[in-house]
């Protein structure tokens, strides 16, 4: 049987963006080819690709196979990507198995690098921050329900659940969802009551399969630095952005003088991305609400 | 106390995480890998194949772990991790920063990889 050759021509074109041509045919025999490549890249750091397959003459299921692995991987690693100038035979099989509507396809290179810069504008504009409002619509708690409870770190966990069990059964990452409640209330518990067992935490909750909206209050003093929270989470993204890895490296946790050894100085880079529809003080810093749309 | 596998061979240091690494148990977890990798250059293995629960504090001992090795020059590689273990990662913000494979098998294709972050 022949075999077809592949190639991969790499190349770092404009604003830290990588562009992989790829010229011959993908088959069974040499697909783990492109796999290699795409594997060596990502480990290199690189943070935006492009494959340009105007040079693919062929390509069989495990080819397409592959160009999905990529695609979820990148999905996978916050890797922006995009697929161009698929030639016809190819771009026909990507349509008859519907993945012409899932993969980021874009008929030229020129337009692969647009939607990639606007998307990256796009995220420099909305860095997240972290409000202090009390009088922002999501402390309107109106029909939630409510909980109030003397808490201790031993029991943050079994309480989260409990509270998760309310969702209903549409929303899905319930682990996650769990999870991003866990840290809340752990917060309220830690940082605000101090473990003290005197002290309780309020919660208030609801649930819908479209959106989950807490609101989470302890008697302590408040979050103090959260300005300095913002300021540190806001040059993270810059270095982020600029793909400046080393020093990116000095800002993975934020410590403060309060913190300790179980500390892990991550848990509101998550919270800001995971609740998507705010995150907000009130003006004493002891309270939080948050919201999460789920996209369907 | 939780699981954690030290075999020794072929000059990698191999870990197991337990299914919930979190608050109750990240900073032992963290402790035991440091003692044992202190003074060693050798690729630290990290197998994420039970682990079904992390938190901010799991989080943060990975973040020590890897800070440790990599300030000492050597490599750590986490593999194994199921999709929402990966998902959770990436929502920190840490996908370009933790190296995770998919097996033990492209873990040590990393390990030589000297272009590799």
């Amino acid at each position: 049987m022949k075999t077809y050759s592949l190639e991969c021509a790499i190349s770092a074109i404009n604003d830290g963006i990588t562009l992989v041509q790829v010229s011959g045919e993908i088959d069974l025999y040499n697909s783990g080819t492109l796999r290699e490549h795409f594997k060596r890249l990502r480990r290199q750091g690189v943070g935006r690709l492009i494959f340009d397959f105007s040079n693919t003459l062929y390509m069989d299921s495990s080819g397409v196979g592959v160009v999905v692995h990529i695609f979820s991987s990148c999905e996978q690693r916050n890797i922006q990507v995009r697929f161009s100038n698929f030639r016809n035979p190819v771009y026909r099989l990507l349509k008859m198995t519907r993945l012409d509507g899932i993969l980021p396809i874009t008929d030229t290179v020129t337009q692969a690098i647009d939607e990639i810069l606007e998307s990256r504008n796009f995220n420099r504009i909305t860095v997240r921050k972290i409000e202090v409002d009390g009088d922002h619509p999501l402390f309107d708690i109106s029909g939630m329900s409510h909980l109030k409870i003397k808490l201790i770190l031993k029991q943050v966990r079994r309480f989260s659940l409990l509270i998760v069990q309310k969702a209903p059964p549409e929303i899905r990452e319930t682990n996650l969802l769990e999870q991003q409640i866990c840290e809340l209330i752990k917060n309220a518990v830690k940082h605000g009551n101090k473990n003290n067992p005197e002290k309780s935490v309020e919660i208030w909750y609801a649930f819908e399969s479209s959106k989950a909206h807490i609101v989470i209050k302890d008697e302590g003093e408040g979050f103090t630095g959260l300005e300095e929270w913002n300021d540190f989470y806001a040059k993270r993204m810059k270095f982020h952005h600029e793909q400046n890895y080393a020093a990116e490296l000095s800002y993975l946790s934020f410590k403060t003088a309060n913190s300790d050894e179980s500390d892990g100085g991550n848990a509101l880079f998550a919270a800001v991305e995971y609740w998507n529809n705010g995150i907000v003080f009130n003006n004493n810093k002891n309270a939080v609400a948050v919201k999460r749309i789920f996209l369907q | 106390m939780f699981s954690i596998m030290r075999k020794p061979g072929e000059g990698v240091h191999n870990f197991k995480v337990p299914a919930e690494l979190d608050l109750y148990n990240a900073a032992e977890f963290k402790g035991e890998i440091l003692d044992a990798i202190e003074g060693s250059v050798s690729p630290v293995l990290v197998d994420c194949s039970e682990l079904e629960y992390l938190d901010s504090s799991g989080i943060g001992a990975f973040i020590a772990v890897f800070m440790k090795v990599r300030t000492a020059g050597g490599r750590i590689c986490f593999i194994n991790a199921r999709k929402s273990i990966a998902r959770l990662i990436a929502l920190t913000g840490l996908s370009a920063v933790l190296p995770f494979e998919d097996s033990a098998e492209d873990a040590m294709e990393y390990f030589q990889d000297r272009n590799a972050l």
